[in-house]
């Protein structure tokens, strides 16, 4: 269920960055939401990994299809960034938040790694790249903060009623 | 991984129709957008009418979305006017999306094959030129902007009838955003303010269009052998709602 639910909210983040207009106060570019959920589906859904795998890949197939970007590359560097943060799972604790501000950072760098890549590296879009880990980094929090709000349901309700009862 | 190497080396029909499919899955959700704004006024009137006297609510609305109609309506018949004296065909669309990545300049409109949109089409509105249509589904397309270093428009300077080639500014953070005129004669003697319009040439973009004013002028540094020139889009990219596409020859 809360897979389903993390999808669903995935692809609203995507329809939402593709609506939201250039920010003068982040130098003109825009709020990128995606690397943030890709991010915590990895580090909530690290007991089952093909299901993170498989969130990164669809957040980055939609992404490319509400871009110009070409299609399946961004999916590419959503899966190895994601592949990367599961592998270092066993030693990192998903609950601390600079473990979570740095896999939102590692998420978007990859993504936008990869648009360099396509684009061309120059000074400029070293800075840009920078940026957007950074801005993913804060993100990322919040978004596991709200995710965590989701992770029981719809058990929740069940769960209170029977503390209520002991 | 190595599977998704391949699968991205396929050709481009294979991820074509893949891409397809997820932008049918999308862009429902980026056309929810459209219905927030009417949930918001209706929350907005509802909490209002209990407060305020309901009588004077609803005619300071009627007044808004008036307002609203009639620069809508004047930006459409500034549209009509420029297409209708080009004897152009085209057709009318919404901008619905835009770009999800910073690292491309693109928009989504509300047209697409089924409408007569095609892939290089160009699309304008009543400021001057927008870009060209890159992708197209049966109900959406996708337009690259003037904005985009992969954007190239072979253009001339209206006053001194000077040409060269109009792309996408490059520059990472900027508020405004700049196009850049190369291949100009280096000794063509250029002023700020002058106009810069398509040339026609290259068959995509008719002759004539606004595409901007320059701003600024200096010779290549590399070179040496031509001008670079700084160019203002006439077009307003951060506030793009209709547009018209160029379908072809009336």
């Amino acid at each position: 269920m809360f897979f389903t639910v993390l999808m669903v909210m995935m692809l609203l983040a995507a329809a939402l960055q593709a609506a939201l207009p250039t920010a003068w106060w982040l130098g003109g570019l825009r709020l990128e939401l995606l690397p943030a959920f890709v991010a915590c589906g990895a580090l909530t859904l690290s007991r089952y990994p093909v299901s993170g795998l498989a969130l990164a890949v669809v957040a980055g197939l939609a992404h490319d299809a509400l871009s110009a970007a070409p299609f399946g590359l961004t999916a590419l560097a959503y899966g190895s960034a994601v592949v990367a943060i599961l592998l270092l799972d066993e030693i990192l604790d998903p609950e601390l938040p600079w473990v979570q501000m740095t896999a939102g950072a590692i998420v978007a760098a990859t993504g936008a790694s990869a648009a360099c890549a396509a684009v061309g590296f120059s000074a400029g879009a070293v800075g840009k790249l920078v940026v957007l880990a950074l801005i993913s980094a804060v993100l990322t929090p919040v978004v596991y903060l709200l995710l965590e709000l989701f992770r029981d349901w719809p058990r929740s309700d069940r769960g209170w009623e029977k503390s209520v009862d002991a | 991984m190595l599977g998704w190497i391949i699968f991205l080396g396929q050709p481009i029909t294979a991820s074509a129709k893949l891409r397809m499919v997820f932008v049918r899955v999308c862009t429902p959700f980026v056309r929810l957008g459209d219905f927030v704004p009417v949930i918001h006024s209706r929350r907005a009137l509802a909490q209002e009418n209990t407060r305020l006297q309901a009588e004077n609510d609803r005619l300071r609305q009627l007044e808004r979305a008036l307002t609203e109609t009639v620069a809508e309506n004047q930006r459409l018949q500034q549209l009509l006017h420029f297409t209708g004296r080009a004897s152009l065909r085209t057709v009318g669309a919404r901008v619905i999306g835009r770009d999800a990545s910073n690292w491309w300049k693109t928009v989504q409109l509300d047209r697409g094959s089924d409408d007569g949109v095609r892939t290089n089409c160009p699309v304008l509105n009543a400021d001057g030129l927008v870009g060209k249509v890159i992708a197209v589904n049966r109900g959406d397309s996708r337009v690259l902007l003037l904005l985009d270093p992969n954007c190239k428009i072979s253009a001339l300077l209206q006053k001194t009838r000077e040409t060269g080639v109009v792309v996408g500014s490059a520059v990472a953070f900027s508020r405004a955003p700049r196009c850049l005129m190369t291949f100009v004669d280096r000794n063509a003697k250029i002023a700020a303010g002058q106009a810069v319009i398509t040339s026609g040439l290259g068959s995509v973009f008719p002759k004539g269009i606004l595409v901007g004013t320059v701003t600024d002028a200096r010779l290549n540094k590399q070179t040496g052998m031509y001008q670079d020139v700084d160019v203002k889009p006439a077009v307003d990219f951060t506030r793009l709602e209709e547009v018209v596409v160029i379908l072809g020859q009336g």
